[in-house]
This record gives C-alpha cells, structure tokens and sequence, in this order.
C-alpha cells in the first residue's frame, strides 16, 4: 500500500511540495528584503544585472558593466540567470525569487533522489522516505543563509546521475536527461558545480557498468560517450564564455585544507548554527542526523548497497581533504579543473546522496527481518518517524540560519540617472548597482581581468586620451552598447572607462585595448561612434547548445520506449545527431574575427612583474642550488618601515619538472630568541596578543601570487615579493631564513646540495638580516 | 480506479495550490521602506566623516597586507563598509544615500585636482588570495 501511494506521481510531488514549503516558510515573510551578507552581495547584483540589462535596456545580460570596471557576464561563473529560474527573477524581482527558486528547487532536489534511487531501489516508499534527507540537508540552508542561491543547482544532481545510469542501461532519455540537467546546473552557475558534478557522473558510470554483464558493457561504453558529448554540447552556451574567461585568468587554488573524521562527523550530525549573527557555524552545514547514517550504516552492509556504500565512502574520504593520509582530494588535484577545488567537504553533499541508497536498503530491509504483520507495520513506523524527525531537525536548521540572516532594502537611484563608474565598495555591491553605479572594488572567485587604469572619479565616463583633440558626447547607454559623438579636430583615441574584452565591437574603426580599458582610434573629423558587445563565445555556444537540444529531442522521439541506438542501421543516425552541434561549432569557427587575449603578465601581489630578465644590483646573489629542481638566485629585503612592514623579494629559477605540492617556508627569526614562559604558568590569550615575538612565517606555495612554483616557466627567473607585518616583533638582531619542502611542512625540507654564496643551516638559507630598534 | 483519480485529483491540487502559495506570498511579501533622500548637509557629513577615518583604514589595511594591493584595498572597504553602515543606521538614511555622498566626495577631490588619486579611486585590479598564503 505504502509502495503504492509512493510510486503515486502527484501524490509524491504533492507530498514533496508541503515539505519543501515548511522548509523555506520562515523565508517567505522576508522574501522582499535583500540578503546582507557579504557573497550575497555579489551573487545578487550579478542577477540584478541581468535583471535590469534585460527589463530596462531590452537586451540579453552579456555584459555586466556594474561591478569589477564590467565584465563578461555569461562568463562570470557565479552569475545565475542563464538558467530558467530567470524567468521567476523576471517576473518577481532578484530577491523574491530566491525563496521561490529555492523552493521549486527543494521539490526537484527531493523528486530526482526518489526517481534516483527507484532505478535500484525494490521498494517505493523507502526510496520515497529518504529523498527527502539529501534535498532539505543542512548545505542548502547555508547556502541560503550566504545568498549562495546558485548552490541549490546541486538539487538536479540526482537527475544527472538518473540520467546516467539510464544511458548505460541503454535508454536514450537517459541521454537527454543528463545533458538537459547538466545544462541546467551549469547554466545556474557556482565554479563548483561542474567539477563535483564531473567527478558524480564518473563515479556513476563506473557503478552502472560493474552493475552490467560483461556484454551489456560494450554498448554501455558506446552510450556513456554519447551523454559525455551531448553533455558537453548542451552546455555550450555556459562552458564556452565561463572557460574563455578563466582562461584569460586562471584561478589558482592553494593550501592543504582538510577536515578530521570528528569535524565530519559534527558536520553531518551537528547543529546548524550561527555564529554572534555574521556567518554559520561548522557544525551541521551538511546536516543529515545521526539516523539517517545509522541507516545507511545499516544498509550498507547489503550486498546490493556494497558498490553504492563504497562511494559514498570515497566522497567522504574526498571531504576529509588533506587531513587523511593518503590524500584522495590531493589526488584530484593533479588532475586540470579540478586543481582550482577548494572546499573538500563539500563532498559531503555527494557522499549523502550515494549512501541515499544503503539508507533505503535498509528502511527496504528492516521489516523483513521480523515475521508477522505487527513487526513489519510497527518497524515501517518507527523507520518513518525516525525519519520524520530527521526532517522536523533539517527544517529547523533551515529555520535557524533563515531568520539569522542580516536584511536589508536597495533604494533605486531614480529614473534617468546616469551610469557611472565609482570606487564602489565590494561588499556592499548590490547597494552600489542600485544607485547605477559601478563598483570598481571587486571581488570574485578568480582573479577578474580589470585594467588599473579604471577610475571611479571621471567627470565623464568616455573621452578623449587627448584631451585637446575635441569633445566627446555620451548620446545613448545601455549595458551592451554604448554610443558617443565625437568632435575631433586631430587624430586620438576615444576611450570607454570600462573593461576591455574581446567582444566588443565599434561602427567606427577597431576596439583596442588601451591598458585594459576599451579604445576606439579617431581620425579628425564628426563621428557617431557605437560600441556593442556581442563577443563569439556566447553566439557560438548558444547555437551550439541549441543544435544539441534539437538533436536530442529528435533523440528521444526516434528512440523512444529503450529502442537501440547502436545498431547497425540507427548508427548512422545516431552519430550524426551527436556530431551534429560539433559541425556547428566548426562552421562557426570560420566566422570567428574576434582578437585574442593577450597573454596574462603574471604580477605580484604589489603589482610588480613576476617575471624579470635579471636581478636589480640591489638584490644579494645566492645561488644556491637545492636536491629538487629549484635555484634560489638571490634575495633582497626591504625594511621593517615605520609601519613595522619587511619587504621580500626572492628570486628564484626552476630548472625542472617539479611537484606541485612545492612550498616556500619563509621564516623571519629573531638571533636572539626570547626566554620561553614556563609550561605550568597559565595561558592569557589576550595578554598574549600583546606580546613581544621572536619568529614570524611568510609560507607561502603559490609564488609571486601568480603561480604554484611548479608552473613557474622553466629557467626563468621569478621574483617572488611579498610582505610580512612584524607587529610586536622584539628589539634586536633578525634573521630571514627560506626552505623548500611539501606544502603540509610534514615531509622534511628539501636539501642544500650548492649553498652557493649563501649561509646554509638546518636546510634553511639566510636570506637577509635586518635589526628591529 | 475512482479512488486512484479521487487521489490524483486531490494530489494535483494540494500540488498547484502549495506552488501558488509560495509563488503568491514571495510575490506580496513586504519590503522595507527604499528610505528617504539625503539632505545636502548630510551629505557633507558623511563625506566629511568617511574621509576623515580614510588615512586611518590605510594604514591598518597595510599593516594586515603589507606588499598587496588588493587585500589593502579589499580591506578598506571592509572598514568602509562598516562606518558607511553606522553611518546610515544613525542618520536613518538607506546605505544607498551614504555611498553617494562618498562618491560625491571622491569626484570633487579629483575635480580639484588636489592629487594623482588622493582617495582611492583607481582601480586596483582583483587578485584574490590563494588560500595557503
């Protein structure tokens, strides 16, 4: 009966509805305010954008000229609106749409783990009873409480993973399925969706095809491919701008970042949190509760849950990160996209929902292991009020973090007002679009390409580079075009207090760069210049990902009802609907004048370049050689200076293939260290805060904040720079030490082989001395 | 058969009807007040008032980065934000009011031409750290 009521499509969407509504309830009463918090700030404005560019302007939101000095905006990886929940921010405004969205969300999150887990799950209602427990789980409430809105794209993973699984066992919706939600979760933005989504679907595919006969694998492979292909093209349209983008600046992730099995643990059972109103706390960002893992636990130890179990346990050993030796994320690492992962627990979220399975197993199990009527009833109930209670836990956590949020209203500038660029302030960035304004304080989850020549103080924001050459008049603005009269009485060049991109054209002459910013040369004379933006990648991958839902919508009708693929007949068919948004993209590289970016010059963090042909004569030479690929060819300190800041510049040259994991320890030392306190005396943090120190470390992996030492060109010479602050550092003589060795600090240092001109001790060499008065 | 339909009818509605009534109350929720116009005094107050805490926010954001430029500007803000906010909560102004009277300030600064950049409007292009630093 209960198997029945659950396999009941609306009966179960229903269901699923009047939880996800007491899950998101005690946002609706705020669903006109605007989320405060800092990344809320961002990821909002980004669909205010879109929002405005679309309502006020009438265009498609590509360029996003309020934030960073403009940006691309279908390239901006945490932008949301190229997905169709747009369409609710469209009709409801950005911040209304978010509870709904959420909401809609939750429903598909739950209804996608129950189709999931049907696929290998005998009976209805367990699937039915643990959907629930990945879809509410405590993520989504942080996500909501941060404004992380597009987070909640990780409720279609299960459709994904349906979807897969459907394709292995030879079903072509399983095709369409996968690459309409992958498409769908990419178009809904985050960088972490379509690296964690990657390694689900392989994980996935791994499982079906050990599920499969050794026969059945052949075409598996075959229909496995087809949906990688499909999946790829159906998302063109996000892949292509977000890729171009991170290709002309690359995220660089570092560190060793790793949780110890208690921190998981209290992550998955704990209580959802927030810490004095400003952000959650660790303890239950994944909340799942302690049942639902007893049952997993439970039904883990079915044979049919084995394969199922056994990733689940693999993505927990992902969340551990670098605190479980050996590390499996560290390994991921190596591999491209994925070494930019941050965030291992954020696993977790796979990890609950492949032990969904075992869970059901065991809800499937548990009234079995008894006999009679009594048992199986009195064992259904007590597994669904276990449940039950689970729920009541998660939608009380979502409640929690839902109130604790900090809210706040944005005052429109008023109607006519005109765009302009302004030093703007990042972490109030959604206030700051409001008024029309851009916001030249950027923050983003990759460093953004913005020209220093950006000025948020300009009386006007296109003129002249010089200033005797004429006039220039705005004559219409809007995101995507911009056009200007030009009076010009001597060849210059007009220039737009924007980013400069690729993609943007002009009616009069060719867009250059000029230092980063937008340029148009000008001949004297009267010119009505236009600008617009319409750069390749979001044309190429629109058509591209049209033609792939074309295709599989032709796809599923010609396969429909699990007809074969790959026959010998349908094969023809069956590639050239594959092949078919490939051909398309080949035709449109054939259209394709944009010019490229130029190379990226990698720089320090103070601006200075990371590479130089040679050391200035200031620089002490070193020389020394070390038993890994790397030569430290000299030093120079600056420093401390009244505001207690040393400055370091260390120039280095690899000379071979080296391991990513490479670190630079900096140790800055006093020769003279300070008596230590004694072990039995009390420890005063606050007193201690305002003590004398002896040693301070600048340890650092990713050098002249550019690269990780091991992608530093081969044989040239980097200067790395870098400060350190020697707040309260103690009178007297000091020593600057530098190390190589494993980023963990846990594998011995590397060797000295040639000390060269330098001091060698304890694999350390002196790099400088300095004294402190 | 008829209790199967009876069902599925019932389903649909409690279906479309939560939808409805998460989708209508998102939609009538109330929003806070936009707020009120910023008086010309008051915005010399606050220009006044940013400006003055301005050189004391540099030099910690130098002391907490020393060497790079966008932590020191990120931090600024930081600080910015939380007077601008303070700002705006004890004039009972929108935030919005307070960031304009700032940009305001930052223009006339660069219209009298007292300085290169005297307050920081050039853009000091985004280069987040990696985490290991």
């Amino acid at each position: 009966m209960l198997d029945r009521l659950a396999a009941h499509t609306p009966l179960r969407l229903a269901f699923y509805a009047l939880l996800a509504l007491a899950f998101v309830w005690p946002a609706l009463a705020t669903a006109g305010y605007l989320n405060e918090f800092r990344d809320a700030q961002v990821m909002f404005l980004h669909e205010r954008a879109a929002l405005d560019t679309v309502k006020k302007f009438g265009e498609l939101p590509l360029w996003n000229p309020w934030y960073c000095g403009g940006m691309y905006a279908l390239g901006a990886p945490q932008a949301r609106f190229a997905s169709p929940t747009f369409l609710a921010t469209l009709w409801l405004g950005a911040e209304r749409a978010e509870v709904l969205v959420a909401f809609l969300l939750a429903v598909l999150g739950m209804e996608g783990t129950y189709r999931w887990l049907s696929l290998r799950v005998r009976t209805g209602f367990s699937a039915f009873a643990v959907a629930p427990v990945f879809a509410l789980s405590g993520q989504f409430a942080v996500s909501f409480f941060r404004g992380w809105t597009n987070f909640w794209g990780f409720e279609l993973v299960p459709w994904i993973l349906m979807g897969v699984t459907l394709a292995a066992r030879g079903r072509a919706s399983g095709v369409v399925l996968a690459s309409v939600a992958f498409a769908l979760v990419l178009g809904f933005g985050g960088t972490f969706a379509a690296p964690l989504v990657a390694v689900a679907v392989v994980a996935e595919s791994l499982r079906t095809l050990s599920e499969l006969s050794a026969p059945q694998r052949g075409r598996a492979v075959g229909m496995l491919a087809l949906t990688a292909c499909f999946m790829a093209s159906a998302s063109l349209f996000r892949l292509f701008p977000v890729a171009e983008t991170l290709e002309a600046a690359p995220r660089i992730m570092a560190g060793t970042p790793g949780h110890a099995p208690k921190n998981i643990v209290a992550m998955l059972v704990g209580t959802l949190d927030v810490k004095n109103g400003s952000d959650v706390e660790l303890a239950g960002q994944f909340y799942v509760g302690g049942i639902f893992l007893a049952l997993a636990a439970l039904g883990g130890s079915d044979r049919r849950s084995l394969r199922a179990m056994l990733i689940a346990i693999l993505f927990v050993w992902l969340a551990a990160g670098y605190a479980r030796k050996p590390a499996l994320f560290a390994l991921l690492r190596e591999l491209p996209v994925l070494s930019a992962l941050r965030y291992p627990e954020r696993f977790l979220w796979l990890a609950i929902l492949f032990a969904s399975e075992p869970a059901a197993r065991a809800i499937e199990k548990l009234p079995q292991l008894g006999e009679g009527p009594r048992w199986r009833a009195g064992s259904i109930a007590v597994l669904s009020l276990g449940l039950a209670v689970t729920v009541y836990w998660q939608v009380g956590a979502f409640r929690r973090v839902a109130v604790a949020r900090t809210l706040g209203a944005l005052q429109e500038a008023p109607e006519g007002t005109p765009f302009r660029q302004s030093r703007g302030n990042r972490w109030l960035a959604a206030h700051v679009q409001a008024q029309n304004m851009g916001s030249l304080s950027c923050w983003e989850v990759h460093p953004v390409v913005e020209s220093a020549r950006l000025r948020g103080d300009l009386a006007q924001e296109e003129y002249l580079a010089d200033e005797t050459a004429g006039t220039v008049k705005r004559t219409s603005w809007s995101p995507n075009r911009i056009g200007v009269h030009a009076s010009v009485v001597k060849p210059t060049r007009l220039l737009v207090n924007q980013n400069w991109h690729p993609g943007w054209r002009s009616n009069v002459g060719a867009v250059v760069s000029e230092e980063g910013l937008i340029g148009v040369d000008l001949p004297p004379g009267e010119h009505d210049v236009v600008l617009s933006f319409a750069p390749r990648s979001a044309k190429t991958g629109a058509l591209v990902s049209l033609t792939a839902l074309a295709a599989l919508a032709a796809l599923g009708v010609v396969f429909r009802r699990g007809r074969p693929l790959f026959t010998t007949r349908k094969l023809p068919t069956t590639l050239g609907l594959a092949v078919a948004p490939w051909l398309v993209l080949a035709g449109m590289r054939g259209t394709w004048d944009e010019p490229k970016w130029p190379e990226p010059t990698p720089r320090n963090a103070n601006g200075t370049p990371a590479l130089v042909a040679a050391m200035p004569e200031s620089a002490a030479p070193l020389a020394a050689k070390l038993d890994i690929p790397v030569v430290v060819e000299g030093a120079e300190l600056r420093g401390p200076d009244a505001r207690n800041n040393l400055y370091v510049d260390l120039y280095l040259r690899r000379t071979a293939k080296l391991a990513r994991t490479t670190a630079v320890f900096v140790h800055v030392e006093r020769r003279e260290k300070l008596p230590e306190k004694p072990k039995d005396e009390p420890r005063d943090k606050e007193k201690e805060k305002k003590e004398p120190q002896d040693f301070f470390n600048a340890d650092h992996q990713v050098v002249a904040r550019s690269f990780f030492l091991s992608d530093a060109p081969e044989g040239a010479l980097v200067d790395d720079a870098f400060g350190v602050h020697l707040e309260r550092a103690a009178p007297g003589d000091w020593d600057v030490f530098v190390a190589f060795g494993h980023v963990s600090g846990r594998r011995g240092r590397a060797k000295f082989v040639d000390p060269g001109r330098g001091v060698v001790a304890e694999d350390r060499i002196k790099i400088g001395s300095f004294r402190v008065r | 058969m008829r209790i199967d339909f009876r069902i599925t009818a019932v389903a649909v509605v409690v279906l479309v009807v939560t939808v409805d009534f998460v989708a209508g109350k998102a939609r009538s929720a109330p929003r806070a007040p936009a707020g009120r116009v910023a008086t010309v005094g008051e915005s010399r107050f606050i220009a006044t008032a940013i400006a003055a805490e301005e050189p004391a926010w540099r030099n910690k954001s130098e002391e907490s980065f020393p060497g790079d430029h966008w932590s020191q500007r990120d931090d600024f803000h930081a600080q910015e934000r939380d007077k601008a906010k303070e700002l705006a909560s004890s004039q009972k102004l929108p935030i919005e009011q307070v960031l304009r009277a700032i940009d305001e300030d930052v223009r006339a600064s660069h219209r009298a031409g007292t300085a290169a950049d005297p307050r920081g409007a050039k853009a000091v292009p985004c280069k987040p750290r990696p985490v290991y630093d």
